[in-house]
């Protein structure tokens, strides 16, 4: 029994990082819930608060500290244990062994390091609820001087936010072994025949997304540690001369706020790009299987991964317009950050080049990946507005920002996740969901995220301020009051209907009717394993890949798609 | 798994391993420049002495390494930290002395942290070596022993 | 074909919430007008590429029914390029036609007859300082820090200069003349924000930063601070007060007076 919790095996891994990123996304979500509601009811009380929170929400009301330290563990949950994690942890793990044609990972035991380290990582970060002062209120970026001076900045900057450290400095270690794990094995265990060319866009992604962890991650964990420096060392890495807070003068001197900002956002901004990058592989393939056509332009979409990797480096000056950084570095981001939209726009148009001649199977999977072509492109096309400082000076931390990255990588990434669960479930738990609770999911949420996150972009329009525990303050947010009313009622209804997600996964993992070894007609190297696979994948045998992974309706075959695990006499181009 | 892959992979994990360490010490370097070049409160740092030594133990525990003898390079590793231990002490400031001060004792201290990690596959190796713990000990080590000399290159720069 | 109709209805929704009304309040100078410009023809350029792409997402979903079997295509290199090329284009070209509005604030040097004032930002609330008719401020103390007293910035009471410093805490300018506002900040980062001015920049505790405006219009506006600075972020409130140049002289006379009255007793 021990030996089935404490396994090496990268599917038993996978399926733990997925069930411990659902369950982080269940939290980030209620916390998400309380704070809309907080934000059109700021004076209703609420017992439920009351009793979560006693000190936070005495008397039911929240109070802005309350406010923000959700907020802050709600982005911290989101990106590290749910962007971050499902897409390479989750489902990486459990496939790209098996994709490349290998019975395990490289470093099967350092895996399980990984996965273990994340999971203390999260009861950390969770730990922080229930410390003195409760949970850190700086937000998931967690700006000195802020965040570095402790407990006399506020409530949950003592103790909170050295749990909040301790939590990333382990989730970063945790990556760090991962991408280790990711890149060997992508590098040295492929099946003969799994030449570069050959590999599913989805290990592209993954491995792409390990190199870029391998050094982000290492980069957070320096600033992390300074960080800890500057709270407990007596250090002034991030501190300057002359504050006073709380009406104590602290001692610090030299350091500079501005540093911490370009040593987090060097990390923050490829971080998005993990965040994505594998849901795009992902994306890619079941566009292809679904339109029975090969993916259009693989090698455009492979160099455009690469490209976004590199590029996504050397543009986290764009977080920073107004931070008082150079002018003149301010243009040079910018004219980088247009550039990076360059290769993701490319993969837009491959992905409805792929579409175009198809014959569609609009099953859940699908659509999911779909919608992800939608909101990727409502998404990211804001881009170009806050790409631009002259646009900065206006929209920079309003809800025209919140709108952008949410579609982006709440809606986007995680439709990615949803189109991934409803693809590989059946090969992950020998079982198939309902596609028609699924294709209900789908539906109101595709349509409830629109409703949610469009609206943010006018009220940040309207100059409204992101980070505000309630708009009552200000008259100009008086004129936005139905606006938020009705973008938080929109995602109570899509917060609920979540519910169904979950209702089907965990019915569909006892009762859901047995799923075939290939139920979608695929030809990558997973669909010829039974589902769900052996313990080494292959049953022993010898694995060797003749074709390409999106050989579908491949012209003089009988049949609409060759396998990559089909023999060589097979036709493929 | 042959062993020869197993030593191959061991390596490239390894390799992978040294390019988190190497882009660690760069942010952390990187950090040093520029707040030395801000804060208008740089002292310049003695260096102790013994650090020379420590460089000298941490050279010979890596050409022990080289011709396998995995005990000498684990006991020259354990010298090189009791040394840097001493330069500490010797140098008898604290981390809230000022930024120099600072990242001598972040620079140094998380070089220390691996080291230590380092001397324990060392030791792990004199007892129980196979071609991919030898492959990704050696690779390791010497990482560490190049990012000694950038990180000891580092704080002489910064002392004037 | 539901989920074509779909994506098209939320596409022409998303256009017309956008256009809906006019979300941003009226500008105020010269700087705000070339940004809404630059705004509407960046919303121009990308809505047009959004309801492109959407339609375009609807419409091959929808010609995908009818198909008896799919085409087999690995793609096309020359359209790759082309479409990249474009997409460059579009985008490096938005970049550099806005450049010049953000360097203007950034990298112009101060008119000579800029209005100095000081701006102080702390958790959780703003002053500004004027220098006075000798144009000299007072130096700063931090251990003369006091609140209470409304002495927010930390004003030495000893130094001389400082005897015609008007401490406030709205910013007040006199319309059409340049504004040269320092920004200082003494705990944490905050942003000071004007939405008619079309201007934030961050206040950063240790570097004194210069946000250089001019406002035509007179009028009272909103400041807000648009970094999270901790549990009264929200209540950061306070206003800009352009005033026609006769009222902004007699404001100045009036609160001068008064400094010496107090300064007299």
């Amino acid at each position: 029994m021990l030996g089935r919790i404490f396994s090496t095996d990268h599917k038993v891994i996978g399926k733990q990082y997925y069930f411990l990123s659902l369950f982080s996304v269940m939290i980030g979500l209620v916390l998400s819930v309380f704070m809309r509601f907080h934000l059109i009811y700021p004076d209703k009380k609420v017992k439920l608060f009351e009793l979560l929170w006693p000190t936070g929400a005495a008397g039911g009301i929240m109070t802005p500290e309350l406010y923000l330290s959700i907020m802050t563990m709600h982005g911290t949950l989101m990106v590290f244990f749910v962007l971050t994690t499902v897409p390479q942890g989750g489902f990486g793990n459990f496939f790209l062994p098996i994709q490349i044609g290998a019975a395990d990972m490289a470093f099967p035991r350092l895996n399980m390091l990984s996965f273990w380290t994340t999971l203390l990582a999260l009861l950390v970060l969770l730990g922080a609820f229930f410390v003195p002062g409760g949970a850190p209120l700086g937000g998931w970026t967690a700006y000195p001087p802020l965040s570095a001076v402790g407990q006399i900045a506020g409530p949950g900057q003592g103790d909170g936010m050295d749990m909040w450290i301790l939590s990333i400095a382990l989730f970063s270690i945790a990556s760090l072994l991962t991408s280790i794990n990711f890149i060997a094995t992508v590098m040295e265990l492929r099946a003969p025949g799994m030449t570069l060319d050959r590999m599913p866009l989805t290990v592209w992604g993954w491995f792409t997304t390990a190199i870029i962890s391998l050094l982000a991650f290492a980069v957070l964990l320096a600033a992390g540690l300074l960080l800890l420096f500057d709270r407990w060392g007596g250090t002034s890495f991030f501190l300057p001369a002359g504050l006073v807070i709380n009406d104590r003068i602290l001692r610090n001197s030299g350091g500079s706020p501005v540093l911490w900002q370009h040593l987090f956002w060097f990390f923050g901004h490829p971080e998005v790009y993990i965040a994505i990058l594998p849901g795009m592989g992902l994306i890619s393939t079941i566009l292809s299987v679904n339109s029975r056509r090969p993916v259009f332009g693989y090698k455009a979409m492979v160099g455009a991964m690469l490209v976004i990797a590199f590029l996504g480096f050397v543009v986290w000056g764009h977080h920073m317009f107004i931070s008082g950084m150079s002018p003149y570095s301010s243009i040079a981001f910018s004219v980088l950050t247009m550039t990076v939209g360059v290769p993701s726009a490319i993969k837009t148009f491959n992905w409805l080049g792929t579409l175009w001649g198809g014959k569609l199977r609009l099953n859940v999977a699908m659509l999911f990946a779909l919608g992800f072509v939608s909101v990727f492109v409502a998404g990211g096309i804001t881009g170009i507005f806050l790409g631009q400082p002259a646009m900065d000076l206006y929209l920079h931390d309003t809800y025209f920002v919140v709108g952008h990255f949410h579609l982006i990588m709440g809606v986007a990434a995680v439709f990615a996740m949803f189109a991934g669960t409803y693809y590989w479930f059946p090969k992950m738990f020998g079982r198939m969901l309902n596609e028609t609770l699924g294709k209900i999911h789908f539906y109101i949420t595709f349509v409830g995220v629109y409703g949610i996150f469009v609206p943010m972009h006018v009220a940040g329009l309207a100059g409204n301020p992101r980070r505000y525990p309630d708009f009552k303050e200000f008259e100009f947010l008086s004129d936005l009051t139905r606006l938020h009313t009705f973008i938080s009622h929109t995602s109570f209804t899509v917060a609920a209907v979540q519910l169904l997600f979950l209702f089907n996964l965990l019915w569909s993992l006892w009762r859901g009717a047995r799923a075939s070894q290939n139920p979608w007609d695929s030809t990558t190297l997973e669909w010829s394993v039974p589902s769900p696979p052996p313990h080494d994948n292959f049953g022993g045998e010898p694995v060797a890949v003749a074709h390409g992974p999106y050989e579908y309706s491949v012209p003089g075959s009988d049949a609409d798609f060759v396998m990559q695990a089909a023999p060589a006499k097979e036709p493929s181009a | 798994m042959t062993a020869a892959l197993r030593a191959r992979v061991a390596a490239t994990g390894a390799w992978l391993a040294s390019g988190a360490m190497i882009t660690l010490f760069s942010a952390l370097a990187s950090a040093l420049v520029i707040r030395r070049g801000i804060g208008g409160d740089w002292a310049s740092l003695a260096l102790p002495p013994i650090l020379w030594l420590n460089t000298a133990l941490l050279a010979s525990s890596g050409a022990a390494v080289e011709v396998r003898r995995w005990g000498a390079a684990a006991l020259l590793g354990a010298a090189f930290l009791a040394g840097q231990a001493w330069a500490w002490q010797s140098l008898g400031l604290a981390l809230s002395s000022g930024p120099a001060a600072a990242f001598f004792y972040v620079l140094t201290g998380v070089h220390a942290a691996h080291v230590a990690g380092g001397v324990a596959a060392l030791a792990w190796n004199s007892w129980r070596a196979t071609p991919g713990s030898t492959a990704a000990a050696r690779i390791y080590w010497h990482t560490l022993g190049g990012l000694w000399m950038v990180v000891l290159c580092l704080l002489l720069w910064a002392r004037s | 074909m539901l989920l074509s109709i779909l994506i098209w209805v939320l596409a022409i929704i998303t256009a017309g919430v956008f256009l809906a009304r006019e979300w941003f309040p009226p500008a105020i100078n010269e700087h705000a007008r070339a940004f809404d410009s630059q705004f509407h023809l960046t919303l121009l350029l990308t809505g047009g590429i959004f309801l492109l792409a959407q339609a375009a997402l609807g419409f091959v979903i929808l010609r995908a029914r009818r198909r008896a079997r799919a085409e087999y295509s690995h793609g096309n290199n020359r359209l790759e390029v082309i479409w990249t090329a474009a997409t460059a284009a579009l985008f490096l070209g938005a970049v550099f036609l806005s450049t010049r509005i953000f360097t203007q604030v950034h990298l112009g040097a101060a008119a000579p007859n800029a209005l100095r004032v000081e701006c102080l930002a702390k958790q959780f609330s703003w002053s500004f300082r004027y220098p006075g008719p000798d144009g000299k401020y007072a130096k700063l103390d931090v251990r003369q820090i006091n609140d209470a007293t409304g002495n927010p910035f930390g004003q030495d009471e000893r130094d001389p200069a400082g005897k015609d410093d008007i401490v406030t805490a709205a910013l007040r300018v006199p319309a059409g003349r340049p504004v040269e506002l320092i920004l200082r900040g003494r705990d944490v980062i905050h942003n000071f924000f004007v939405r008619e001015l079309r201007l934030k920049q961050d206040v950063v505790p240790g570097m004194l930063i210069p946000l250089r405006f001019q406002a035509d219009v007179p009028g009272t506006y909103e400041v807000a601070c648009s970094e999270l600075c901790g549990l009264g972020h929200h209540l950061m409130r306070t206003v800009l007060i352009v005033m026609p140049p006769d009222e902004f002289a007699a404001w100045e006379r009036d609160a001068l007076a008064q400094l010496q009255q107090a300064q007299g007793q």
